[in-house]
């Protein structure tokens, strides 16, 4: 046996070498969401600096009489004084007090230091949300409407299968879940095409046929969303695993008095479901917000296109120079998930934990 | 399990009925989205198919998938970026979630930190990355200069292109991360008391118990991680402008796929495409929990 003394300053030096290795990753991890937000407040020719500034640090300007010049930090006889810079010359360089322009000063360029603020361009955002070819607003907007369609279509489908495969006893049953297992590890891949023609083309041939109505689901988001009404595997399987850690009693008592199976779920599953509906909620806002190759397959109107699309375009159609609206753009398009997380932190990683510790 | 009755009461019969009523999107959805797209999908691999014209011609479409050297150059990218990302990932998720296990001050802090990135994934990520590895103007490259390296011009170098994905993937380690946590909350501790008590080192600890212990975890974040590796593609289509290149270095196969379904509307091939995907995927998972799952420990659960 050990000393207890020993033992316990070992577990302090474990404990602080964990604390610093932590910490040092999370400090790394940070970077580029931290690089993120500072190239997005920088001005367009101080994007690409070497070596980069770390801080939306330019040069300071003046603007006299509608004409803009640097300023500088001069040396004169001793004394600082700022001033701004109207011809730089090694040896007789002329400056100007900017508040009293008329005062000529003159001195070599060595002892002139060019001065950097930091400045925060927040017109880079306000550029991007309106004055881009297409508005980022509206892409926000298309974003938010597709993602909170799915959302409910997503929730309510995989409410109703999820508590019929945790509570209610049916021959094929087993059979059946073990099909929507199988189907989480479906590649998205293999079923892509199909749905592409199935709704461009099988789907308005039909109703044509039947109904003789002329649908185009060409250039529409109804192929994005009308799937999201019948469920998704992985969230069927959330809601089902927490359904079953409810106790029985309760559903039993309703079934004594009489309660039908649809009033069970109403008024006693659900309400008692309420964590794990906000995190399927919140899983499915993260997917389809983020979700980028669906709206390309089916969109091709700029002005329906959801954040991500609208993105990609803007740098495919100015080279991706412009970092700092693609960042500001970008921060943008994250906004809605960080302030979810961080008001929902507990929904967000229970969904994920009930997943993989009870699959 | 209940035996199963032969002949069902009138109120199992009710149940079953309604069991059927509640899980009817999932049925329909199944049949209709899944089911029969993949039906198709199989059909479609065998005929010329472009939306408008259909022309049966048989294997054609896998024999010329052995000699089309994008596709099999799309393959060994995949497969590469699959062999070293997943282990990666899974390393480092498992290595964090150890140290954010101890009992180490602002616990919940760094795991917020932690799990940050994973919910800036998509296109925003694509772009930040783009510009955190641009070679000249980079972050990443400027830090390197600082101990000495000269980085390579990262998405535009045949070499290096794959191996920037590879770091990037990296990134997304919070989903994992949390699941290992929970994981390893519920190892009793019981256990590490004991082996103490037997003079176990950390090392011998981690080997023996908690790896042992968290192996199903492992093996679910094994699978689903290398299902969706070998499905990358938002990322890559992004960086690369959809592309794939330079020179087919960073053609992954969902990207290949992609552009013969919706650019060159080779319906027909791209079926054929995906259905190796989905044998490749099928085959590995199967051997993957064949292979694990004798070695994987099983908690009885009290529920």
């Amino acid at each position: 046996m050990k000393p207890i003394k020993s033992r316990k300053n070992k577990e302090r030096i474990t404990r602080t070498v964990c604390t610093i290795i932590v910490a040092l990753g999370a400090f790394i991890i940070m970077i580029p969401t931290f690089w993120m937000l500072v190239t997005s407040v920088k001005q367009k020719d101080n994007t690409q600096t070497m070596p980069p500034e770390w801080l939306p640090r330019e040069s300071a300007r003046v603007e006299v009489d509608g004409k803009n010049y640097f300023l500088y930090d001069v040396n004169i006889d001793g004394e600082i004084k700022r001033l701004a810079a109207i011809r730089l010359n090694p040896e007789k360089s002329e400056f100007r007090d900017p508040d009293d322009f008329s005062h000529v000063y003159y001195a070599p360029s060595q002892q002139a230091k060019k001065v950097r603020i930091v400045k925060f361009h927040w017109e880079n955002y306000r550029k991007i949300w309106k004055e881009s070819l297409t508005p980022f607003s509206t892409f926000m907007k298309n974003t938010m409407k597709y993602s909170s369609l799915a959302v409910i279509g997503e929730v309510v489908s995989c409410a109703l299968i999820g508590y019929g495969f945790a509570r209610l006893r049916a021959p094929g049953k087993d059979f059946l879940f073990y099909l929507v297992l199988a189907t989480m590890m479906l590649p998205w891949a293999v079923t892509m095409i199909p749905n592409y023609v199935l709704f461009t083309n099988h789907i308005p041939n039909i109703i044509n046929k039947i109904f003789n109505v002329k649908i185009n689901l060409t250039d529409s988001w109804l192929p994005l969303i009308i799937p999201k009404f019948f469920g998704s595997p992985y969230l069927i399987f959330l809601v089902r695993q927490f359904v079953m850690s409810i106790p029985k009693d309760y559903d039993e008592a309703a079934v004594l008095d009489g309660a039908s199976y649809f009033k069970i779920w109403a008024h006693v599953i659900m309400p008692m479901s309420k964590p794990v509906l906000v995190s399927i909620a919140i899983l499915s806002f993260m997917y389809h917000w983020n979700d980028y190759m669906g709206p390309m397959i089916y969109l091709n109107s700029n002005s329906k296109q959801p954040i991500s699309v609208g993105l990609a375009n803007y740098q495919l159609m100015y080279g991706g120079t412009p970092y700092n609206l693609l960042m500001a753009g970008s921060v943008l398009s994250i906004i809605p998930l960080v302030v979810i997380f961080f008001f929902l932190n507990r929904y967000f990683t229970q969904g994920i934990v009930i997943s993989g510790v009870k699959g | 399990m209940q035996k199963k009755k032969f002949r069902m009461s009138k109120t199992a019969k009710r149940e079953a009925r309604w069991f059927y009523i509640f899980i009817s999107p999932w049925l329909i959805g199944f049949l209709v989205f899944t089911l029969y797209p993949m039906a198709a999908s199989a059909f479609y691999s065998f005929h010329n198919y472009n939306i408008v014209n259909m022309d049966y011609i048989g294997l054609s479409n896998y024999m010329e998938l052995f000699s089309d050297q994008i596709f099999l150059k799309s393959l060994v990218v995949t497969g590469t970026y699959v062999i070293v990302s997943v282990p990666l990932t899974i390393i480092a998720a498992l290595l964090v979630a150890v140290l954010l296990n101890q009992k180490i001050p602002f616990v919940s802090f760094w795991r917020t930190l932690y799990y940050l990135p994973s919910i800036i994934s998509g296109v925003a990520s694509a772009l930040l990355w783009r510009w955190i590895f641009n070679g000249k103007f980079g972050i990443l490259n400027n830090v390197l200069a600082i101990f000495g390296i000269v980085g390579p011009d990262w998405f535009n170098s045949e070499k290096w292109a794959m191996p920037a994905y590879w770091i990037i993937s990296l990134w997304g380690i919070g989903g994992s991360m949390v699941i290992y946590l929970a994981a390893l909350q519920g190892v009793p501790t019981a256990l590490y008391e004991a082996a103490e008590m037997d003079g176990a080192t950390s090392i011998q600890k981690f080997f023996k118990i908690t790896i042992p212990m968290i192996s199903p975890v492992l093996l679910y974040t094994l699978i689903t991680n290398m299902i969706s590796s070998f499905q990358v593609f938002t990322m890559i289509y992004v960086i690369s402008g959809g592309l794939g290149g330079p020179n087919y270095s960073t053609m992954v196969y969902v990207l290949y796929l992609f552009k013969n379904a919706f650019q060159w509307t080779r319906f027909g091939y791209a079926s054929a495409i995906a259905w190796i995907l989905f044998l490749i995927i099928s085959v590995l998972t199967v051997l993957m929990i064949k292979a694990i799952s004798k070695k994987v420990y099983y908690v009885e659960s009290g529920n």
